[in-house]
């Protein structure tokens, strides 16, 4: 049984994100967030099996959760959700180890991270 | 917030695919110069031509240049990207890493700037279309330069006349900041969408937030 | 048009539009395959219409097309956007050349790619998308080059500009197009600082410049910017064609064509060795200002103990000059905080700029030895004397980097040898019996001298009505002369008129003008006048001024007194003392000018000879003083007679001498001597008697009796007896 966190301010992006996360993995708990904050709060009341992280947040950003939740989850499988889809912040979400999935998220990225990476 | 034309949730659907079309955008910048360029979350403001202009404008009469084109499909209207001053020289000056200085826009400069606006107008609206699995058609870029309440040169034929009542056209504005090569130019991205289009426009969002089961 | 390739025509006219436009015009399919290829596109991509039609633009120029076009195109034919290639972001979306065949030259280009909307695609439905694209491709080349031939200019003109602003610097063209960058140009400048004549350099490598020292880093820095072809600008150590080395700020620019290529370097020189010496000596200045310092605080305790309560001033200076440490005695008499002093040159204190070398040894000063200068105070008071010994402290074995001056306030001194010099000069013009008037005058001088800023005066009591008149004021203003003139000695006269009456001196500070006045008191404490000061201020004279007011004042009564003597005795020499008349001497002296005058004039002159009756008897009967006051009455009664022209001499015990110097008939010398006998013949008051004498008087006329003054003198004392022989009491020529 996995729990996986969705983060967004954007509540239509994190309907979108359940939806696909849901095509791939139907018995999957989703949990969601719509900030850095909240996220930290939430993963502190749940077991997190995998993160997606959007980018651009209102307060901190994507990566700035990233590094915090790196700190208290080592092995956590995190990915970047973005629409900024320049190298410079896919090589930055990957010097965190996190997956860069650029919006809108396409299947095959998703299934990649979630059977694959965060399986 | 809320504004006469959607609802938050439709809203907030409206904001992402804006923030997905800039995110496009910066990526096909960063692509063509070689460098990374730094596209806020943009801000997004439903509001009246009227409206716009006092916020453009804050009241004094100032210049603005920017690049227009028109669009259509299943919405029609008019895209601009529009700066203040003198900043859309700026801006072509930090993209083309052009140091020299000239007190007046050259005409490959023009040509730079609509291709510019070009990127961001088209990468804006046909994210908002790919979304919402419709079909949009766009005009080749025109720049332009205008003063004060004359700054919407697209706006002439507002405020159209509906049923005998007047009514303001609605005029989705985004403001991004864009930061490349060390300079922060700010600007904004308005969408003039005519009025008979606005019930098409609300109810092609409606079918994607229930598509999303909202 | 219709939604497939194979439908997509145009009508005849359409196609002689396209044809004829001067931009390169292209359909596309929505497959992205050429349905029509204008013939300007043909031209310029050397690829016929008929090669074109139905290939995608991949298959025509393979990978020479641009990914962004390509994507232009299919974002077109799949969601119907139209787009704009800018030539700045893009270059070349497609090979393309200007002109025909080889000689062609790449095409700078823009390209518009513009959906072309399906027949069954309409506003309202989504379904249709557009089909295809229209490729427009402008030729910017022209506009290109035209816009890089204006920033050229631009740069051009920057350089000139920077060349014209400064036409000392050298200037050297060289041939970017051959590796051994040969020079082609070398401006007169050059010559100037180098020594190299252009013909002597043309063709050359600059290289030669660098004389052995090829691996200097300014070198290394010109170099990268000529090899990245970019401005660079180093400073590198060049030699001259005399072997001398100087420092040369050099500017390399490359200059290129209106292709972009490199075909000149400019070269600037700037021999900027003064600056880099002026720059190294300030390094080393700096470096043993610092050295000093650490030695002074190592001494510290030394310094403190000794330096600092000593009277004498201790400066230490550095090589130029400049003070690096000051004592508190070197604080005191400069008036000024050794903060304010610190870093101020020595020489600068010092008000004669003759001096200021001698503290520096940059300036070949600085030896060993000693100086006297003044030294200026702050707030316009008067500059100290100070006597310096100089002593040169170096390093080691080095040459002298410090300088330690000690200095003693010599000041009073000074003023003491200067006042006595003074005193010395009024005293040999007195002793040289020099001129009352320019004794004193000299003497007002100077005081002005010993106390700057003032104006000396010097009063006198008139001897005749002891009313104070100045006698020797050379730089007092005719007003305030005037003013000083006539005073009469009184408690409530002015300034100098009390100081003679209260015998002290008086300093009227608050007076217009301010005024200092000391009397001047003869050898027996009687007030002969004053010695007064204008001070340029009011204020009380300061004690040293005082000083030299007392001084001036006994000078003062020196040559007054010493001037009264010599009248006294110059009188004594030509007068009696007891009648007040012309003694023998003064009488042959001015009888001999008259003889002069009237032989010149052809005029007559008398001489009266006249002898007193019965004057032994009174001498005799009342004793000496009877007959002095008899004497003394009967010469001022004698000289009531005569004009003032005339003299009248007392030439023995009752033997007077009347000169008459002109007269128009030979009957006004009778006249004189009568009147003369009737002025003796009245008695003279002596107690209660009344002394009566006569007279015989005898007259020798010139040049009737005689043309000699013997000779009339004779004539005139025997035309005298012959009277006393014929009864006296009468006057007669003889």
């Amino acid at each position: 049984m996995k729990t996986v966190l969705l983060v967004d301010d954007s509540r239509v992006a994190r309907m979108s994100l359940r939806r696909s996360i849901g095509a791939l993995l139907p018995d999957a708990t989703i949990v969601e967030a719509g900030s850095a904050d909240e996220a930290v709060i939430v993963a502190g009341q749940n077991t997190i099996s995998a993160a997606l992280i959007d980018f651009n947040m209102p307060g901190r950003t994507g990566l700035e959760l990233a590094e915090e939740l790196r700190l208290s989850y080592p092995d956590l499988p995190m990915a970047l959700v973005t629409a900024n889809i320049q190298d410079a912040v896919a090589d930055r979400a990957r010097a965190l180890g996190m997956t860069f999935i650029p919006k809108p998220p396409d299947a095959a990225a998703m299934q990649a991270f979630l059977m694959g990476d965060a399986a | 917030m809320t504004d006469p034309f959607f609802t938050d949730v439709q809203r907030d659907a409206l904001t992402e695919m804006m923030n997905l079309g800039v995110g496009r955008a910066a990526s096909a910048f960063s692509k063509l110069v070689g460098d990374e360029v730094l596209l806020s979350v943009p801000e997004i403001c439903l509001t009246t031509v009227a409206d716009a202009v006092a916020q453009f404008t804050g009241g004094e009469s100032r210049a603005f240049a920017g690049v227009m084109e028109s669009f259509d499909g299943f919405i029609d209207g008019t895209a601009a990207l529009l700066f203040p001053g003198e900043r859309s020289l700026e801006l072509v000056r930090a993209v083309i890493g052009e140091d020299m200085p000239a007190d007046e826009i050259s005409d490959l400069e023009e040509e730079t700037l609509a291709e510019i606006g070009n990127i961001i107008l088209n990468n804006c609206l046909a994210t908002v279309a790919n979304s919402l699995r419709k079909r949009i058609h766009t005009s080749l870029p025109e720049t332009y330069r205008a003063t004060g309440d004359a700054m919407f040169p697209f706006l002439d034929a507002a405020p159209q006349v509906d049923a005998g009542t007047p009514v303001t056209p609605m005029l989705l504005l985004v403001q991004i900041d864009f930061s490349l090569r060390e300079r922060d130019i700010g600007g904004f991205l308005a969408f003039l969408i005519d009025l008979k289009s606005t019930e098409a426009f609300r109810s092609a969002i409606d079918e994607y937030l229930a598509e999303l089961g909202v | 048009m219709e939604g497939s390739a194979d439908n997509v025509t145009l009508n005849s006219s359409a196609t002689e539009v396209l044809a004829a436009l001067d931009s390169g015009v292209a359909l596309l399919d929505a497959a992205g395959r050429v349905v029509f290829w204008n013939p300007w596109l043909a031209r310029a991509s050397r690829i016929s219409a008929a090669d074109a039609a139905g290939r995608s633009l991949s298959e025509l120029f393979g990978d020479a097309v641009s990914d962004s076009l390509l994507e232009a195109v299919a974002s077109a034919g799949t969601y119907g956007l139209a787009s704009v290639l800018s030539q700045q972001l893009h270059r070349r979306p497609l090979p393309l050349w200007r002109g025909r065949g080889t000689k062609g030259e790449p095409m700078e280009q823009s390209i518009l790619v513009r959906p072309l909307r399906g027949a069954a695609d309409g506003p309202d439905t989504g379904g249709q998308g557009p089909d295809g694209c229209l490729l427009q491709v402008n030729d910017v080349t022209t506009a290109v080059r035209r816009e890089r031939h204006l920033r050229e200019s631009e740069g051009a003109l920057r350089l000139r500009n920077r060349a014209v602003e400064a036409s000392s610097q050298g200037i050297i063209i060289v041939d970017a197009l051959k590796d051994d960058l040969p020079i082609l140009y070398a401006n007169p400048a050059f010559t100037a600082i180098t020594g190299w004549q252009a013909d002597e350099v043309h063709g050359r490598h600059p290289r030669f410049l660098h004389g052995l020292d090829t691996r200097q880093p300014g070198l290394t820095a010109i170099r990268e910017a000529i090899a990245e072809r970019r401005e660079g600008m180093a400073v590198v150590r060049n030699f001259r064609k005399d072997g001398s080395a100087f420092w040369n700020e050099l500017m390399v620019a490359p200059v290129a064509d209106s292709k972009g290529r490199v075909t000149h370097y400019v070269g600037i020189q700037r021999d900027i060795t003064a600056r880099t010496e002026a720059e190294a000596e300030r390094d080393t200045a700096l470096a043993e200002v610092r050295a000093a310092n650490e030695r002074l605080s190592r001494e510290k305790t030394f310094i403190s103990t000794v330096l600092q309560t000593v009277d004498a001033l201790v400066v230490v200076l550095d090589r130029r000059g400049v003070i690096v440490s000051i004592n508190r005695a070197g604080q005191l008499i400069t008036g000024r905080t050794e903060e304010s002093l610190i870093g101020s040159r020595l020489g600068d204190l010092v008000p004669d700029p003759k001096a200021g070398p001698f503290f520096r040894m940059d300036q070949g000063g600085g030896t060993a030895g000693t100086i006297t200068t003044q030294v200026s105070v702050p707030g316009g008071g008067e500059p100290r004397w100070v006597r310096w010994s100089l002593t040169p402290l170096s390093e080691a074995h080095g040459p002298a980097s410090f300088l330690i001056c000690t200095g003693v306030d010599v000041t009073e001194r000074r003023r003491a040898e200067s006042l006595l010099k003074a005193e010395r000069e009024i005293l040999e013009l007195v002793a040289r019996a020099e001129s009352h008037e320019i004794t004193l005058e000299k003497l007002c001088l100077s005081i002005e001298v010993q106390m700057p800023g003032c104006r000396a005066a010097v009063l006198l009591l008139n001897g005749t009505d002891q009313r104070l008149c100045p006698v020797a004021a050379p730089h007092i203003p005719a007003e305030q002369r005037t003013a000083m003139t006539g005073l009469q000695v009184a408690a409530g006269g002015n300034c100098c008129a009390r100081a003679a009456f209260l015998v002290q001196p008086v300093y009227l500070t608050q007076a217009n003008p301010p005024c200092w006045s000391t009397p001047v008191l003869s050898s027996s404490s009687s007030v002969l006048g004053t010695v007064t000061i204008l001070p340029a201020e009011g204020r009380e004279p300061e004690p040293h001024e005082k000083e030299v007011l007392e001084r001036a004042a006994r000078l003062v009564a020196i040559a007054v007194e010493r001037h009264r003597a010599e009248e006294r005795v110059r009188y004594l020499a030509l007068y009696d003392p007891l009648t007040g008349l012309a003694n023998r001497t003064l009488l042959s002296d001015r009888l001999d000018s008259a003889i002069a005058h009237a032989r010149r004039h052809h005029v007559s002159s008398a001489l009266l000879f006249i002898d007193l009756d019965g004057f032994k008897a009174i001498n005799d009967t009342h004793g000496h003083n009877a007959g002095d006051e008899v004497l003394a009455t009967i010469g001022r009664r004698i000289s009531g007679c005569i004009r003032d022209c005339d003299t009248a001499a007392r030439i023995g015990g009752d033997e007077f001498v009347v000169l008459l110097s002109e007269i128009a008939y030979p009957g006004d010398a009778q006249q004189v001597a009568n009147k003369v006998l009737e002025a003796v013949g009245q008695g003279v008051a002596w107690g209660e008697h009344d002394l009566c004498v006569g007279a015989s008087i005898g007259i020798a006329l010139y040049p009737d009796d005689a043309t000699t003054a013997d000779a009339l003198l004779t004539r005139a004392d025997d035309a005298m007896y012959a009277v006393k022989q014929g009864g006296k009491g009468a006057a007669r020529r003889g």
